[in-house]
This record gives C-alpha cells, structure tokens and sequence, in this order.
C-alpha cells in the first residue's frame, strides 16, 4: 500500500475546535481563559451569585448534590469561576480583568434533543471602575463575538430578564441566518451587569468596581452553526459523529 | 399567567392595540410570552416580580406602564417606605446610555414613583408593591427596559494593556495537538458512571449514580463501539486511536485527566497512556504556543443501519488517472454509496492495478446483500464500457 494513502492525524472534537476559535475572538477583544473546578461548594455556585439559600434563583436551575456532602455541587454555570476570579482581583488589589471561562457544568434536568444533563457554557465577564464597562459595552463585546463566529450578518437584541447575580439582567438574542435558509432570531445567552452583591461578596468594593457577565451554551453555538440536529450526538463518544465533518485547516 | 387581551381591556378606557402589538411590548420591555392563541397571551412573569404581577390588575398595571396608556380607575397609590438614591449619571454609567433628565423622569412617572430631588440625585419611592426594588441598579434596569434596550449602542470596551492570559489553555490545546499529529482522534464522553468514589444525592440516571474516576471506561467502551464503523471514517491499515481530556474524580480530589487507547510510540518507554494534567506545567507548555485551527463544514448525519463494504479492483493503462476512474464509480453507483475511495495501487509491466472501495448504507433501511450487488454490477458495467481495455478483476 502507498503512504500516500494513510491519514497523517487525527480528528478534534468539535468542541475544542469551536472553544479555540471562540478563545481567539475573545482574545482578541483582551478577554483571558479561566479554569475552576466542576465540583463546587455552595459559595461559589450560588451564595457568592447572591442566591440566598430558599432564593427563588434556586429553583430555577436543578442542581445535583453530592450524597452525604452539603456543600458540595456539579457546578450549574461556570459563573463560579467568575466568582474565583473576581475573589483573585480583590486579594491583588485590581480593579480591572476580562475573562472566559468555558467548561462543562450540569443540570438536573430530562434530556431530548436540544437538552442534556452535562455540556459546555461559555461563560464571560468583564470589570472595570464604574462607567467604563456597562450594559453599552456588553452588547458591543456580545455582538463582535457572535459576528465574527456565525458571520457578519449576524443582529442581536436584548430582552429584559431576571438572574440573581445581575442588575439589569438581560436575554440575548441573535440573528442569524442559516446557508440557504431563511433567518430567524434564537436565543443564545443570558447576560447583564454584575449584581453590587456579586462583586462585594468577592471582596472588591462595588463603589470602585462594575462589570457585566454573560453565560450560553457552546452546544448550542455548534449546533446553529453546522447544522447539527441533537445535542445528544456530541458528548456520545461516537466517532462518526467527530468524523461527520469535512475539515481543513484554517 | 394566561391573560386575555380582552380582560386587558376592561383596565383601560382606551382601546388596546392588537394582541401582537402587546405581546411585542411585553417581550421587549417586561416579560417574555410564552404562546399567543387567539387573544389568549400565556405571560411569563419574572420571579422578582411575583408580587405586584401575580393578579390580573398587576399585569394590567405592567401593560400600562409599558404602552404609556392610563389606566381606567388608577390605584390607590401607597409608597414604599425604601427610598433609592440614585443620580442620572450613576443610571448612565451603568446602561452606557445617555437618556436626558426627561426620558428617565417620564419613565418614573409611567412607573408611578414618587420622586424628590436630594442634590443633585433622584429620591425614588417606588410604588409598595414593587418589593424587587432597592438598589440604584435596580432604578437603571427601569429606565432601560421601559425606553427599550435598543436604545443602548453597542460599543467595544477599549484595547486592554498587555496580551490576556490564555497559557494554561494553550496548555492543554498543545497536549491534544501533540495526540493528534500521532493519529489519535479526540472524543467526549459522559461525567457520570456506575460506581466511583463520588456519588449524586439526585442522580438523573438511576443507574449511573457516580462521577468517573478515569477516563479509561468510557474510552475502551468507545473504542470497542467504534471498530464496526471503522470502515466509514477510517481508510484500510488505519486504526482508530482515541484520546479525550476530561475532569475525573478520585476520592483524593477531581483532576484533569488525558487518557489514550495505546501508548504513543514516538514518545519513549517511559510515555504510559493517561497524565494529570491538573499537576503538569501547562502555563510554560502553553504561553508560547498558538493551538492549530481548523474550519469544519456543515454536519453529514450518519446513518444508524448497517453498512455493507464492496470492493471493485482493475487493471488499467500505467498513464490512466485513478481519478477519472474513481469519478465514474462515483456517478454510477447511486446515493447509498456513503464513501468511495482509492485503497490500493501497483505497478506490473505496463499495467497499473487499482482498488476501490465503495462503503453502501441506506438512510432508511438495513441494507440486503442483493441490492449491495445491484450496485456492485452497476458499476462494473460502467467500467467496462467506458474503457473495454479495462480488465474489471472479478
């Protein structure tokens, strides 16, 4: 057989070829990655998120706790490594910091097409001292980052919604067209100023620091933009789902 | 809560637009709508707004402030005993707006508070009911939903000193490079199992109660599914190589884990097949290096019935390009041929001998072996009569 013939490498998961691409944009854009791990105390998962015990926020996402262990959660967003960053700021006396944390959280929740009980969030922030990172500055950082993924016709708006750990808190909402489709407005992620609680709790002092945040799934992303029709294939550990893609290097 | 427009209406002495036009103007200054049928809108009411929009007259009120539209009978107005400070600049700073003194004090006339100046800030007493309302955050979140957040530009936050820190990352990303120039192809797989040292309170999967203590289960289980579709992803003499990165949790505390199906051969004896990689130095890894990039096309759903592999071999000219040959297999043998290529080539003499392989599934069905060979003689006959010096080896 000629050598010709035999592949030369393997495949990346789909995942980490679009969280590479996302870190890129947002690097770009100043923002660093972030890293925190996936079973959580309370704290970091909701008290420092300012949900209270018996806070109605609670019952709005189904977390699985660890048996025999009060304290200890699978993280439900990756907003938990915001709170371990921002707690970082605060002991190196900074006022500024952007970042990306993508990684797998977990939901106690029936899995079907477009759900599932584990998969990636992509969750962001960006502080600074009061008026030079606003509600303005979020949608501009929102809107470059949805462009340069999905494509330069890409819109998005904001509705008005309600999260403990933001103030105003805020639904995204993105256009987009599919190839040979027509388009149509999806929602893709939550978002808002951090709430003057979030960032006290931290450490920092809510006079001198404000930011936004803002969380969506990276299945999601990757499902809008090739077309993939059940978020079930992609954490399958099926290889013709990684092989169901023609590649070439960028 | 499912309002219709209608009953809306009994609130007003002025008629209400459509019933789209309200559903618009919830969505964009209130509350998200559920399902519109007929005049029927099912609103979803916000947590934090329970208290003043759990009845009837609540959402009433909301619709009012929203469409700037006086009610018919106006509450008996009771103020909170909260009283916000908050300055327009403070609101401005936080929406990165610039609303006037006017927009935003006729945004607290709509939402009927009452309101004192205290230097140069408002002293906002929101109406009793509104229990949501205590911060100055929670007055911008008024004024911007009220005015509409399309009234907020988009603006880029300005360039950051220095280069953000991805190196860990960077990390990482190398360490999956690495494996994938040796051959080796990235999979996910799931967090929970059967048994392990970490075990759910509320487990979804009943029978899967645990968190993984090694990547190695699900790889070896993967694997092993993985051979009988080798055929589709895989050309001849390939084998699949395996590799996923993910966080295990031993009893000694969760970790990052990579983990492959064999050693890598390039990398030494001492290379096993797994490494902690929340213990190796992936800041100095990875601060230099740039992950490669790849650009994916559209998803090509596979079929979930069998396949059936036939292979066509034939001698031809040393000049003729397998190409062409290739091209009229293709034209020939019909949508269930999922792959065709090219496994093996020779010289003998002044002939050149040339091996397809054409990979046939249906979409619909388990294929039979009588429709593989329909295809199979399909394309022979093709080749015959293209070329009568071709010598199909049957």
């Amino acid at each position: 057989m000629s050598d010709a013939l035999t592949a030369k490498h393997g495949r990346l998961h789909p995942i980490s070829v679009a969280i590479r691409e996302i870190a890129d944009i947002f690097g770009r854009m100043g923002f660093g990655i972030a890293h925190g791990p996936e079973l959580e105390d309370d704290f970091h998962n909701f008290t420092g998120l300012n949900i209270p015990p018996n806070h109605p926020a609670r019952s709005m996402q189904d977390t699985f706790w660890v048996k025999g262990e009060k304290d200890r959660v699978l993280r439900t967003h990756t907003t938990s490594v915001s709170v371990r960053e921002l707690e970082r700021l605060a002991r190196e006396g900074g006022t500024e910091m952007r970042a990306i944390n993508p990684g797998k959280v977990f939901r106690n929740e029936a899995t079907d097409m477009t759900h599932e009980a584990q998969f990636y969030q992509l969750d962001g922030f960006a502080v600074g001292p009061p008026g030079t990172v606003t509600l303005a500055h979020l949608k501009g950082t929102l809107l470059r980052f949805y462009r340069e993924y999905l494509g330069s016709d890409v819109k998005i708006r904001f509705r008005p919604s309600f999260f403990g750990f933001t103030e105003p808190s805020v639904e995204v909402d993105v256009w987009f067209v599919p190839p040979e489709k027509d388009g149509r407005w999806l929602e893709m992620c939550g978002a808002g100023m951090f709430h003057p609680n979030v960032i006290h709790a931290a450490g920092l002092d809510p006079e001198k620091v404000q930011g936004f945040a803002f969380g969506g799934g990276v299945e999601r992303l990757l499902m809008v933009k090739y077309g993939i029709p059940d978020i079930r294939l992609i954490h399958s550990g099926d290889v013709r789902f990684v092989y169901g893609f023609d590649e070439e290097k960028a | 809560m499912k309002v219709s427009r209608a009953s809306l209406q009994k609130y007003f002495e002025k008629p209400l637009p459509s019933v789209e036009e309200i559903a618009d103007a919830f969505t964009f200054h209130a509350f998200e709508i559920e399902s519109v049928e007929g005049d029927v809108l099912d609103v979803k009411v916000l947590p934090n707004r329970a208290a003043d929009c759990a009845t009837e007259e609540g959402v009433a009120t909301e619709l009012s402030t929203i469409l700037d539209t006086p009610l018919k009978n106006e509450p008996m107005q009771t103020v909170s005993d909260t009283k916000i400070r908050v300055s327009l600049e403070r609101i401005n700073d936080i929406l990165g707006a610039d609303f006037s003194r006017t927009d935003t004090e006729d945004v607290f006339r709509r939402l009927r508070f009452s309101v004192a100046m205290e230097d140069d800030a408002f002293l906002v007493a929101p109406p009793k009911e509104r229990v949501d309302l205590t911060i100055p955050e929670d007055i911008a979140e008024e004024v911007g939903r009220v005015l509409g957040y399309d009234k907020i530009s988009a603006i880029e936050l300005p360039a950051i000193k220095g280069s953000p820190n991805q190196a860990r990352y960077h990390g990482i990303e190398r360490m999956k490079d690495q494996l994938i120039e040796q051959g080796f192809t990235e999979i996910s797989t799931q967090s929970f199992t059967k048994k392990g040292d970490v075990t759910l309170a509320n487990p979804l999967d009943k029978t899967r109660p645990a968190l993984r203590k090694s990547l190695e289960e699900n790889l070896n289980e993967a694997l092993e599914r993985s051979k009988q579709f080798a055929p589709l992803v895989l050309l001849p003499g390939e084998r699949l190589k395996l590799f996923e990165v993910g966080t295990v949790f031993p009893k000694a505390g969760e970790y990052i884990e990579l983990r492959m199906t064999e050693r890598v051969a390039a990398w030494g004896d001492a290379a096993g097949t797994s490494d902690n990689l929340s213990v190796a130095k992936l800041e100095e890894y990875g601060k230099d290096y740039t992950p490669k990039r790849y650009k994916l096309g559209h998803y090509k759903a596979f079929s979930p019935y069998p396949f059936i592999v036939r292979d066509v071999a034939l001698w031809v000219s040393k000049e003729t390009i397998a190409d062409e040959v290739e091209k009229i297999i293709h034209a020939n043998a019909g949508e269930l041929a999922q792959k065709i290529y090219l496994f093996d080539t020779f010289e003998k003499g002044d002939k050149k001998s040339l091996a397809f392989r054409m990979v046939l599934q249906s979409f619909e069905r388990t294929l039979e072996d009588t429709e593989a060979n329909v295809v199979y003689d399909k394309v022979v006959k093709a080749l015959q009569s293209t070329n009568p010096l071709w010598q199909v080896r049957l």
